[in-house]
Order: C-alpha cells, then structure tokens, then sequence
C-alpha cells in the first residue's frame, strides 16, 4: 500500500486536492450561483500561503489558513457588489475577477525576495518554485476532504441548508418565506473562496510550483466540469467527478492524442444524457437515490410525535368543518394571539400615501388604508387596477415611490422582504410560487425559518437544542399540513401535487412564518366550486383565530361572505371602502366593474 | 506618450478592434437569439482559420476565395454545433448552465480534432496544435505597408480586415432590419414560443442563426490569422474572454453594442499599451467590463437582460 502511494503521491493526492475544489464550487451553485472565481481564489490562497511558508517560514497548515482567510476576504469584497448579478452575468463577472486577478500576479512587484534560490515574490509568468520536499502530505488532503464531506453531511437537512435549497428553487420565494437570501448567498460565496483558497495552499505545496497560468480560465472550468460531471444534485457528485476526471488522463495513458477529444466527450454525453451527473447514475444503480437526493428532511414517525404532542394539532375532519370556529386552536403556537397587547381601535396595518410608479405610470396613487387586527379586510378592483402591486409594496418586494407603511405603529416600508416577514406579514403569490422540487413538507418547513434559530455549528456538534428545535419545527409543519389536509403527501415534491392543493400549500407555508397579518393575492383563482367551498372554509377557520387577512380576489361572493371591510381600487387609486353590504351598493364601484352607460 | 504615434496606434486599435467586433457579433446573434453564452464560438474561429489555411498552403488557392469558402465551412461547422451540443437540451428544456457546459465540451472535441490534422509541407512530425505556430507561404498574402505621411503605415492586408469587417457588419444589420430572415430571427429572440405559434419554423431560425454567427466568428479567425500571419491551436483563447467584454460593454445580445464594444475594446488594449502600461494592457479590457457589470449590467446598447417570455 505505502509503496503503490510512494509511486502514485502526486495523482492520489491530486484527486483529493481537486475534490475539494469541486466542493468549493459545489456549495456556490447548491444556492444557484455559478461562480468562475474560484480558480482565482486558488490563486490567491496558494501565492498567500507561499509568502508565509517561504518567506515568514511559517508550517504549512497555519500558512494554508491565512490563504484561506485571504481568499474569503477577497470573495467577501468581489461578492458584496457581484452576487446582484445573476445566472450569465454573475459567471461572466467572476471571470472577469479571475483574469484581472491573474494579470494582477503576473505584474505585481511588491520588492520581496524569497529565500529559496533567491526568487521575487509573486515572479511574474516563470511562477515560484519551492524547496522540496513536498509538505502536503495525504493525511492533509484526505483529511480536508474528511472534514469537508462532513461538513456538507451535516449541511443537509440543516435550517441553513434548507435555505439555500429554497434559494436556489426560487430566490423571490425564498425572500419572502423569511430567508435572507443577499447574506445566504454572500456567505456561500465566501465559503466557496475560503474552500477554494485552502486547496490552492495544498496544491502550491503539492507540485512545489505554482505559475499565474494555473489559475486561469481554464482551470475555472476544469473546476466547474468536476461538478457537473459528477452531478450537482448532493455533495457526492462533485466528489466523484473530480476522481474520475482526475485519473482519467492516467487511465487513458494509451489513447494519447485522444485524451482531449474523449474528456470533451465524456462532459458532453454527461450533460445531454445524464444531466444529474454520473453520481445519479451510480445512485440508482446502488439504489442510494433517495438518500442523497433533494429531500432533505425526513417527515416524523409517528412514535416521535408523542414527545411533542401537546403542539401535534388533531386533524379536523374535514366533513365537521363548523366545529372548528367554535374551537379555536390554542394549542397551536402558530395562532396564538400575537396582536391581543394592541388596542382595538389601532390599526394593525396602515398606509399612508402610498405611491408606487413605473416611468410615466402611476400603478398605486396616493393610497390611504388602514386595517384594524383580528378582520379581514378585502382588496378588490378590475383587473390591472394595482392591486397586487399594492401587496407587493406592502411586503417589500417592490420599494414606495412616496409614502409611508406602519405595521403596529412602527414603520416597515423600506425593509427587505425576509424582514417584513420577521414583523409578522405573509404573503401568498398570484400565480403559486412554490419551491418546486422540495417535499411538501420541506415547503413549509422553509416558512419557519425566521422563527428558527439554530446555526449550522450547532448541527456540526450535534447540539440537543438544534435537534430539539428541528423535531419541533418539524412537528409545527405537520399539524400545519394537517390543517390543509396535505399530511398525506408531506413527502411529495411539490410539483406533484394538484393545482388547489398547491394553493393551500402555499398558504400553509405562508402561515408557517408565524405572521400577524396574511396577504392572499387571488387565492381561490382557478379553484373548482369544490375546492372553493374548502378556500372559505379555511379562511374563516383562520379568521376565527387572531390572524388578521387582507384577501385580494374575483370571486365576488367569497369577499362579500368572509370581508368585514372591503376597499375597492382602480387605476390605482382608492376608490371606495366600507362594510361588504355598502359596497356592494356602491355606485362607482359598480361602473369601475361593469363600466358606465 | 509619444504623440507622434498616436495615429498610429488609433489605427492599429481600429484594426484589433475590428476583428474584435466581428467576433462578438457572432457571439451576440447566438445569444440574442437561442440566449445561449456559446463558449464554442472561440473554437469555430480557429477552425475556419485552420480551414483558410489548408485551403491557402494546401491547395494554393487565392486567399480572397480561401476566405470565402472557410466562412462557409465555420457556418457549417457551427450548424453541427448546434445540432450536437443544443438541440437535445432545447428539447428538454434544460437549465441555461447546461448549455454552457455543452458549448465547453464542444471545445474541447473541436482543439482535440485539430490536434489530430495532419500537417502539410516539410516537417510531417508538427502538427497544427500546441507550441507550433503555423505561417501561410511566402507570397500567397499581400504583406507589406502603405506608408501615409511618416506618421502613419497601414498594411493592406490590415486595410481588407477593416472593409471586410465593416462589410459584414452593415449586412448584418441590414439582414437583422430588412429581410425576411432576419425578422424572423427577431421575433424568436423575442420569444420562441409566441414564434412558434405563429408558424415561425423555429428550429430552422436557429440552424440560420448559427450558421450566419459562426460564418461570422470564422471569418474574424481568418482574418486573424491573415494579420498576424500565425495559427495556432489556442488562438481562440486571445479573442474569447475579449469578445466576451466586447459584447458585454455593448449590451448582451445587441448587435450594435457588440460592434461599438468590440472597437472600444481594441481601441482601450492599444491605447493602454501606448500610454505605458503594456504589461497591464490585457486588463483593461476586464477591468473595463467588470465596472460595465456593476454599472450597467445591461451594457451601452442592451435593453433587456435576459429573455423574459
């Protein structure tokens, strides 16, 4: 064994070197970032490193952690203006970063000598050479890798990984579910270059040679290729891409000349016919394709409820839907009284000219509202009159032109969406915006998120807390699908569902942030009668609790039946608001529907 | 800097600049229309100028028609692209990294071929890849200058990529506003599905698409190599992460904006090295797109970002 390592050193170590390089950029696109920079992270913690083993004398590890620590610094300085960029743009950016970095190395001469054959520090395209023997042996390289793939075991199924999985599914979504997703995804940059920085020190002290030109275009996509490969689907995809790409030359040693043509082969058959990587390959054929794949969260087994069954919501039959106004769910924490400090009379939500324009168009003018807690406050108009830019304005995803909002007195316009969540407003989307390919249970457990606390260093450590407060979350997110009647399908992708049942999904997980006040946009379009009856059916289940609801909807008999007020908009003005019986009387409103003679 | 070559050193940037421009047109059409970043567009350009080459030292065929035919050959070659590397992802309707990915694979099988080729003329042991840099004959281009004044000297052969590249450029957008082709390739940029429906032959508009981009793209390689009277295997690479700034400067996807970028772009490389700063010059044009990013993702021409329908 020692002397099959004597003879193979470079190319075993390689393989783990490159590993965790493909996790470094595995971890950017797990939250839908494609980054190119990590090349140039590699660079930086290999050239960083280099000063402080050669020129400071310092031992490899230490040294490999301040390049490390370096490369994150830069990734948090290149990250802070680069990550608004998206898709394209964001990997167009990053190699953008990378080629400056490398003509930055290849210039810079900052007058330091190193000791070894008396080298200029960086030493431009002849790259440095280092004083054998290697000092990057196998235990710090598999051991990284070790460390790395429990970190990434560990991520899984955590509150952040679980972020990021929603991030990556639908970043708006994700927002407005409570998660904020700029610091999720600055962090995962940084992580990424912290990562890749780390790997380049190895690597640096692997060969005993480093030249800007390894760090170039090129190897950014070597990088990038290990990923996709292997497949990006679970930690270990990247992994294996990286050791079959690795060894392959070695293994193709007799193809010579036809290396290049059967690597460019090999990444193109993998992503036109196996676009999950060769790992979803190897998954099934192991019969490991759950394990590994999106489903992060296992739902409870029913021994397990038993710990927690005072949170544990019986399910209501859903024949005996009148019992439940006349029992209202204390038990839930998710319905307990969060506005009862508040007087009556105060208005839990309340505009104050409210302006929002698009150029020359005015979408919302001047709108003046205000909603008192424990009702439910309708939202209606033509379509195109500016109602559901008024919701955006209200949960942040759009900013005021002018104007203010209060939510409990206290001023929220302004706020980013995921911290409007934090005050207490939900909100439902016009046209469903689920996570797609996370479990239905998943879904709602992203909506917990601003009520969830525990860090991704306590699950590294196994803390008790964080394990208490994930079996608790999870239990919260089972009597909610309970409620909706979707505890059947919790392990379903979301995708699979029927079209009203993702409707209620969507409410469910908007009613997993806790709120104080919901934003429904047209909740019951497109339902069937059936499906409908259900929709009011919860509605005032909901509304017989503390919740307070502002609906936006078509469906004239199902405002009039659950409203107490309802304010009616058009061409983004306010144009009247009373109690359902006056409005409906109303003659503007009635031109704003039907039109005048 | 010395003023006296100033106008030197404009017209030497309008040169680079020019092929430069005529790259990223290419580069642009593919993305307007199919909103694919074709990172195979650099290794078309080698091919057809690998092409251009066996037609001129193998064949001894004028180069003026050797131009000609290789601009057919890289259409071709980019209508395999598309075939082999985009139709099953458009199908399947595949996330954008995908077809990145595809186009990188691509490249690499299209440096791989070339290393392959057998060479021509004395020495049977150099191939036209890696470290051999390949000259057309003695005598087969008009090399040679055309001195202005004492300021100023323009190679001829310089003097035709200009008039050839402004050519193509003016026919382009002539085709983009005038012809029959080129509206239809507009309203698929605009939305392939609304095309679609209305009886537009879609996946006609992208085989035309990539075959006029990779005409394009390969008469910039033959150019290139006419200029400077090299071929390699990697002289993709000198013009891809350029034309790749160049259409960003302009705005993704605008025809106009690929052109002006790819001048600004030729321009700022020169004018850098005049003003000093050679060892730096290859920055500018990244330093210059990565502030783009961060200002103005959309570019001085771009009015949308990405697709939207």
């Amino acid at each position: 064994m020692s002397e099959f390592y004597a003879a193979n050193s470079l190319l075993i170590n390689l393989i783990a070197i490159n590993a965790i390089l493909a996790l470094s950029i595995y971890i950017t696109l797990s939250a839908a970032m494609l980054s190119l920079a990590n090349a140039a992270f590699m660079g930086i913690g290999a050239y960083t490193a280099i000063l402080f083993t050669q020129y400071f004398g310092w031992p490899l590890i230490p040294a490999a952690f301040v390049g490390a620590g370096m490369a994150a610094l830069v990734g948090a300085l290149l990250g802070a203006p680069v990550l608004r960029l998206r898709g394209i743009f964001l990997a167009i950016a990053t190699i953008g970063f990378g080629e400056i970095l490398r003509i930055f190395i290849l210039n810079f001469q900052p007058g330091i000598t190193l000791p070894f054959e008396q080298q200029d520090y960086p030493n431009g395209a002849e790259g440095l050479r280092l004083p054998p023997p290697a000092t990057t042996t196998g235990w710090l390289t598999y051991g990284t890798l070790l460390v790395l793939v429990y970190f990434f075991w560990r991520l899984r199924g955590s509150r952040m990984g679980l972020a990021l999985a929603a991030i990556r599914e639908d970043e708006a979504a994700a927002e407005s579910s409570g998660i904020n997703v700029t610091r999720y995804k600055l962090l995962v940059f940084v992580i990424g270059a912290a990562i890749a920085g780390w790997a380049g020190a190895l690597d640096a002290h692997l060969y005993n040679f480093i030249s800007p030109a390894d760090f170039g275009f090129s190897e950014a996509v070597t990088i990038l290729v290990y990923a996709v490969v292997g497949g990006t689907l679970g930690f270990p995809g990247p992994i294996l891409g990286a050791a079959l790409i690795t060894a392959l030359p070695e293994i193709l040693r007799p193809l010579h000349d036809f290396r290049d043509i059967f690597t460019g082969l090999v990444l193109l058959l993998t992503i036109l016919f196996l676009p999950s990587g060769l790992f979803s390959l190897l998954g099934n054929a192991l019969g490991l394709r759950r394990r590994w794949q999106p489903t992060l969260v296992q739902p409870p087994s029913h021994n397990e409820d038993t710990d927690a069954g005072g949170q544990f919501i019986a399910p209501s039959p859903p024949d005996q839907p009148g019992q439940d106004k006349s029992r209202p769910n204390t038990d839930d924490p998710q319905l307990k009284p969060q506005t009862s400090n508040l007087k009556p009379e105060t208005p839990l939500l309340r505009t104050e000219a409210a302006n929002r324009r698009f150029g020359g168009v005015v979408a919302v003018d001047n709108v003046e509202m205000s909603i008192a807690p424990h009702s439910v406050y309708g939202l209606i108009g033509p379509n195109g009159a500016g109602k559901t830019t008024l919701l955006n304005l209200l949960s942040g995803v759009l900013p005021l032109t002018s104007g203010h909002i209060y939510l409990k007195g206290e001023r929220i316009d302004g706020l980013a969406p995921h911290n409007i969540v934090r005050r207490g407003i939900a909100r439902t989307y016009q046209n469903i915006r689920l996570f797609p390919n996370l479990s239905v249970l998943e879904n709602v457990l992203v909506g917990m998120h601003s009520r969830t606390h525990a860090s991704l260093l306590q699950r590294l450590v196994f803390s008790p807390t964080a394990r208490r407060e994930e079996q608790a979350s999870r239990n919260r997110a089972f009597a909610l699908l309970t409620r909706f009647g979707l505890e059947c399908n919790a392990s379903l992708p979301a995708t699979a569902l029927a079209y009203g049942d993702q409707r209620r999904l969507e409410m469910a997980r908007a009613l997993a942030t806790d709120p104080t006040l919901l934003l429904l946009d047209e909740p019951a379009a497109g339902l069937n009668q059936a499906e409908s009856e259900r929709l009011r059916q919860l509605l005032r289940e909901l509304t017989a609790t503390d919740l307070t609801v502002l609906l936006i909807e078509h469906d004239m008999a199902l405002v009039m039946s659950v409203c107490d007020r309802i304010a009616v908009i058009n061409f983004g003005r306010k144009i009247a608001e009373d109690v359902p019986a006056t409005i409906s009387r109303d003659p503007l409103v009635i031109e704003a529907y039907l039109g005048s003679d | 800097m010395n003023w006296q070559t100033l106008p030197q050193q404009l017209a030497n940037g309008i040169f680079q600049g020019s092929i430069y421009a005529l790259f990223a047109l290419g580069y642009t059409l593919i993305f307007g229309v199919l909103d694919i970043l074709n990172l195979a567009h650099a290794a078309i350009f080698m091919m057809t100028a690998v092409a251009a080459w066996y037609l001129i030292a193998g064949l001894g065929i004028n180069f003026i028609v050797a131009l000609l035919i290789a601009s057919i050959v890289g259409g071709l070659l980019g209508v395999l692209l598309d075939r082999v590397a985009f139709w099953r992802l458009r199908q399947q309707h595949a996330p954008h990294l995908s077809a990145l990915i595809s186009s990188i694979a691509m490249a690499t099988i299209f440096e791989g071929i070339v290393t392959l080729l057998p060479t021509l003329g004395a020495d049977p042991d150099s191939r036209i890849i890696g470290a051999d840099v390949h000259h057309f004959p003695t005598g087969s281009i008009p090399y040679g200058n055309l001195n202005i004044g004492t300021m100023l000297s323009l190679p001829p052969i310089k003097l035709l990529v200009l008039v050839v590249a402004l050519l193509l450029m003016f026919g382009v957008q002539y085709m983009l506003r005038r012809t029959r082709i080129g509206r239809e390739m507009r309203a698929v940029a605009e939305s392939p599905k609304a095309s679609a429906l209305l009886g537009i032959n879609i996946e006609a508009v992208f085989a035309k698409t990539f075959f006029i981009a990779s005409a394009l793209g390969g008469v910039a390689g033959v150019l290139y190599a006419l200029t400077y009277d090299t071929l390699t295997a990697d002289m993709g690479s000198a013009v891809e992460l350029k034309g790749l700034a160049a259409i960003i400067l302009g705005g993704m996807g605008s025809v106009v904006g690929s052109v002006v970028g790819g001048f600004i772009i030729g321009l700022a490389e020169v004018l850098s090295i005049a003003l000093g700063g050679s060892n730096w010059s290859d920055a500018v044009a990244f330093i210059v797109l990565f502030l783009m990013l961060l200002v103005r993702p959309n570019g001085l021409f771009g009015a949308r970002a990405t697709r939207t329908g």
